[in-house]
């Protein structure tokens, strides 16, 4: 696989794990002609526009960027409560916009000369304690988001979020006063490339209060999804090494610095090296860009621990062979009607076997997660079946994890035929399906019959001798047959399974459990 | 990524100094809220008027063009026009020796005359000895300038049968159309307000002699012109080194308002007076030389005043130096606050498009254009290429706006040394290669939300702005694009299954229920049996 098929390959796949952001960006971008002048949204520092962005992906996307609880305990599930803890997620931001816009209007108020409004004061900030009441009210409604039971050190709680929350409020205003007194000062934005160091000064100042901003906003967001007590459990739990458990920070360092970072360094080498132009709400359009970007980057899809799939036994479509009395067929003819399975033209009979095929990637994180465990556990059953063993296995070539795709390693040719005595009796094993998913080769394979077609060899693989390994998407067609007698099921692969714990409720229906061969 | 495509749009943005960023008609757009109108009617300076006369209007009007402009008596095409952001607080007002704006066919071939502000001179002449030659300057000076005050238009020089067709003292070339004003071949620029002048000598300088000249007869008669004179200017305004003053504003100009954040309507900007410095000088060889400068900055230096050659049968002499001609007229410009003139209007009334237009369609097509339905509109299939649907039209703007390609726009570098004009600012309506404006690309997607100006008293609305700048039409298709893009992205990652043959697979028996024996078992069993077939399933 070339540097190219690799590039097409992460491409593809990263736009299909984050369509929603890209959708997201697009209904943006059209929305922001509409915005009228004068709109609060068109303010040119962008800071509005950027928190709306930040509040919409939040609403997507958001999720702590911590470790999460201990891997062992269930967390719950409940539908109020995670769309009550995505408004929190959402509102954080909106709440750390309201203190800026305050307190970046205060100096220019405060400062006769610069014509200061006073409403622009006070708007944004009596706007604060209903906001933080109704964050307090949507944080109570989403308490038991994934909320685990076991809480091991009953300490003051709230301090873990209250004082990160006070940090991040004071953060904004400073922000806002910074950016206030950078209007103040009336800094020279800039002129037109070179060694200006004035304007760059100025423009340095100028972007440090909305970088700020959109630095602890996405950390606000993300840190408001996590509970207090995730911490306690790993830190109650240790490491399995025996030592003890010390938080990792690369994610909420790279959460808080990373956008705020990409922001500033954006606009000011822009604003600096970029004649006659300067960043304002025309170019809002690559800011909700840098801020949806950042939120596929932080609040990535997780990788599943497994998918759940649906096999549906499937009938051919069609009308018998047409007869054709007294009338000798030429021998090269294949039959024709309901004796051929066309993947197109098949039914569903009410015949459904589930089935868990467990995703694969280079790493997964509860299986390298070094937490202590808190019980004894025997392992989850292999996945495997009459054919071999199954799994959702990474991408050949990236080693990017993938769910959309069962692999299964033939265990041997003994599956296939069965000789006992003088009874040889022919097993045929197929998998169809209509045509190839890009980039899978088009090129025809070689037909063995001159009646057969010649069509892609992904499209019909057919386990013989040299067979190891098997390729199923959804909508393939598994087709089982014994010396002339065929049953044929349908894969559908369903919704993916992130929770620990689910695999091990109970055990897993296997595909041995209904199609036994022979 | 977002840095590149950051400097995209900044390079794909820059290449001119100046931008168009708003092309609309300004009637138009200024009904689209009936209550948003100026009050703005032209009152003549009453100094100029006690020494030019009374003020005249366009035959069939009654009113000058500004006053027309003002109450949207007929289209008037809008440019905007943004300088770039970096010459902020330099003057960087545009004049007309700075901007083009024509019609044609792949040049420009007619040429269309905005409207501009008014200006009022203090006029000082240096006679240096030259009492006849400085007499005759002040003759001419008080004839051109009494004419603007009389029509309401700017004198810009030229042929003397255009400059007499421009201030409607000779009827208009025999050019069809049924228009209020225009008929001239060649237009003058409006004014947006009365002008005014004096001469800054002493009393004796002043030509007062127009007592009651022209009446108050609409019609213009050799009185209006011959009878002209300015009166001398105030003790304030003689010293030609002393800072201008404001003017009074008893006879102010048509009011610009830009469409900003506050929704306050902006003041006026203060007009001043300019001095209009003129010295003579007389060479060995017996030639006068005219030096000019307006506010310190020359404009002529030792130019003969009169032109070399023969001597001109009519005039008994050789014909003399235009100097008025020479002295720019600004155009208006409008801005936000703290930016005051970061936005340059040209406002082109609609007559002077619809000339032009027909001046063009006579020149490429040749032949009046009669192939029309019933109902007056254009059959297809009249073999006409450019203009033949742009005859016989009562709106010529809107014509205009939908066939951007044939208008031409030019302004000239922030920098003086530079005044040539250069650089097609009009290439953004619409002259892409493959056909976006036919699909609804216009020039308010390429200046997305950039404010408009209107004449009137308020500032104009969002419903205006998004009127003018086609947001809606600007949203629309860039969803509509996004929904194509990814339907074609997608359409093309399958389209080779149109031809990618399908497997089968053979067996001599399938198992199974037909359909006929489910539905039997359906109906047989009632509903309480419908669903899934599970086996072994959790």
């Amino acid at each position: 696989m070339n540097v190219v098929e690799r590039f097409g390959i992460w491409f593809t796949r990263s736009l299909r794990h984050n369509f929603d952001l890209l959708l997201l960006w697009w209904v943006l971008v059209c929305a922001q002609v509409m915005v009228p002048l004068g709109h609060p949204l068109a303010r040119p520092d962008l800071v509005p526009w950027m928190i709306l962005a930040l509040a919409l992906a939040a609403m997507l996307r958001a999720r702590p960027l911590g470790e999460g609880p201990h891997p062992m305990l269930a967390p719950r599930h409940a539908r109020l409560a995670r769309r009550a803890r995505k408004l929190t997620s959402a509102l954080l931001p909106v709440l750390f916009m309201l203190l800026y816009m305050g307190a970046r209007a205060l100096p220019p108020w405060a400062t006769a000369s610069t014509r200061g409004n006073l409403d622009a004061v006070v708007y944004p900030l009596a706007a604060v304690p209903p906001g933080l009441i109704l964050f307090a009210v949507l944080a109570r409604l989403g308490r038991d988001h994934r909320l685990t039971p076991w809480n091991p050190e009953k300490g003051p709680g709230y301090l873990l979020w209250s004082v990160p929350l006070c940090l991040a409020m004071v953060m904004s205003l400073a922000a806002g006063l910074l950016g206030g007194a950078a209007d103040v000062m009336e800094l020279q934005r800039p002129v037109g490339p070179g060694l200006n160091l004035g304007a760059l000064g100025g423009i340095m100042l100028y972007w440090v209060g909305p970088s700020v901003l959109l630095g602890i906003s996405f950390a606000a967001a993300s840190q408001v999804m996590d509970h207090p007590r995730n911490h306690r459990q790993r830190k109650e739990a240790g490491l399995r090494s025996g030592e003890k458990w010390r938080p990792r920070l690369f994610r909420p360092i790279l959460g808080l610095l990373g956008p705020s970072l990409g922001l500033w360094m954006m606009a000011v080498v822009f604003e600096w090296a970029v004649p006659r132009e300067l960043v304002d709400f025309d170019q809002a359009h690559i800011l909700s860009l840098h801020v949806v970007a950042w939120a596929g980057v932080l609040w990535a899809r997780p990788q599943p621990l497994a998918v759940y799939c649906l096999l549906h036994e499937v009938v051919p479509v069609g009308g018998g062979d047409q007869a054709e009395a007294n009338t000798a067929l030429d021998f090269d003819r294949p039959p024709e009607g309901a004796l051929r399975l066309n993947p197109l033209r098949v039914r569903r009979t009410r015949a459904v076997h589930a089935w868990v095929v467990p995703v694969r990637g280079a790493r997964i994180d509860a299986l390298d997660d070094p937490v202590r465990p808190l019980w004894g556990r025997r392992p989850p059953l292999r996945q495997v079946h009459i054919m071999g063993e199954a799994a959702c296995e990474p991408i050949k070539g990236t080693h990017n994890a993938r769910w959309d795709a069962v692999t299964i390693h033939i265990r041997g040719t003994h599956d296939v035929s069965q000789v006992s005595g003088a009874d040889a009796q022919s097993r045929h094993i197929a998998v169809l399906r209509a045509f190839p998913v890009p980039p899978q080769s088009r090129r025809a394979a070689l037909a063995t019959y001159r009646w057969d077609r010649a069509v892609p060899a992904v499209s019909h693989q057919v386990v013989d001798a040299t067979t190891t390994e098997l390729e199923l998407r959804d909508g393939a067609i598994l087709v089982l047959s014994t010396e002339g007698v065929a049953r044929a099921f349908e894969l559908e692969i369903g919704a993916a399974l992130h929770d620990w714990t689910d695999l091990f409720v109970e055990r897993p229906p296997q595909l041995e459990d209904y199609a036994v061969m022979g | 990524m977002s840095m590149l495509l950051l400097a995209a749009v900044a390079l794909a943005s820059g290449g001119s100094n100046w931008r168009l960023v708003g092309a609309y008609d300004a009637a138009a757009i200024g009904v689209l809220e009936p209550e948003l109108r100026t009050e703005f009617v032209w009152a003549e300076a009453q100094d100029m008027a006690a020494s030019c006369g009374p003020a005249k209007a366009p035959r069939g009007m009654g009113r000058p063009e500004a006053e027309a402009m003002g109450q949207r008596l007929f289209p008037t095409l809008a440019l905007v026009l943004e300088r770039p952001r970096t010459t902020q607080g330099a003057n960087t007002r545009l004049t007309t020796s700075d901007v083009v704006v024509g019609l044609g066919l792949g040049e420009i071939e007619q040429y269309l005359r905005p409207a501009v502000e008014p200006r009022s001179l203090a006029i000082h002449i240096d006679d240096g000895g030259l009492t006849r030659e400085a007499q005759l300057i002040r003759t001419q000076l008080a004839i051109q300038l009494c004419l603007e005050h009389k029509v309401g238009r700017g004198w810009t020089g030229g042929p003397q049968k255009h400059v007499r067709q421009a201030f409607l003292l000779d009827q208009p070339d025999d050019v069809s159309g049924d228009f209020y004003f225009g008929g001239q071949v060649r237009p003058v620029p409006a004014l947006l307000g009365p002008p005014d002048a004096c001469f800054a000598g002493d009393e004796a300088e002043a030509l007062t002699t127009a007592q009651g000249a022209g009446a108050r007869k609409i019609d213009l008669v050799p009185a209006d012109v011959w009878g002209a004179g300015l009166r001398a200017c105030p003790r304030s305004l003689r010293d030609v080194s002393a800072p201008s003053v404001s003017i009074r504003r008893d006879h102010r100009q048509l009011p610009l308002q830009v469409a900003d954040e506050s929704g306050i309507p902006q003041p006026a900007p203060p007009s001043r007076w300019a001095h209009l410095q003129i010295d003579l000088s007389r060479t060995d060889g017996d030639a006068v030389l005219v030096d000019m400068a307006l506010d310190n900055e020359q404009l002529v230096t030792g130019t003969p005043l009169f032109a070399e050659g023969d001597v001109d049968a009519s005039l008994g002499r050789r014909p003399m130096e235009d100097l008025l001609a020479q002295v720019p007229l600004r155009y208006p410009s409008a801005g936000l606050v703290g930016d005051e003139d970061r936005y340059t209007v040209l406002l082109i009334p609609g007559w002077q498009v619809g000339v032009a237009l027909e001046l063009l369609a006579q020149q490429h097509d040749g032949t009046p254009n009669s192939d029309r339905d019933g109902d007056g509109r254009l059959d297809e299939e009249v073999e006409d290429p450019a203009f033949a649907d742009a005859e016989l039209l009562d709106d010529p703007v809107a014509w205009l706006l939908a066939h951007p390609e044939h208008l031409y726009v030019q302004a000239a570098p922030d920098t003086k040394a530079e005044r040539m004009p250069e650089g097609d600012l009009a290439a953004v309506l619409g002259k892409d290669p493959i056909g976006l404006r036919t699909w609804g690309y216009t020039v308010g997607m390429a200046a997305a939300r950039t404010p408009i100006v209107l004449p009137a008293d308020q500032p104009p609305t969002w419903k205006q702005v998004s009127a003018a700048q086609r947001m809606s039409a600007h949203a629309g298709f860039l969803a509509a694009t996004g929904i194509c893009l990814a339907m074609m992205v997608l359409g093309l990652r399958r389209l080779a299954d149109l031809w990618t043959r399908v497997p089968e697979e053979r067996a001599d028996y399938w198992p199974g229920r037909t359909e006929a024996e489910t539905e039997q078992e359906d109906m047989a069993s009632g509903p309480e049996t419908m669903g899934a077939n599970m086996s072994g399933g959790q």
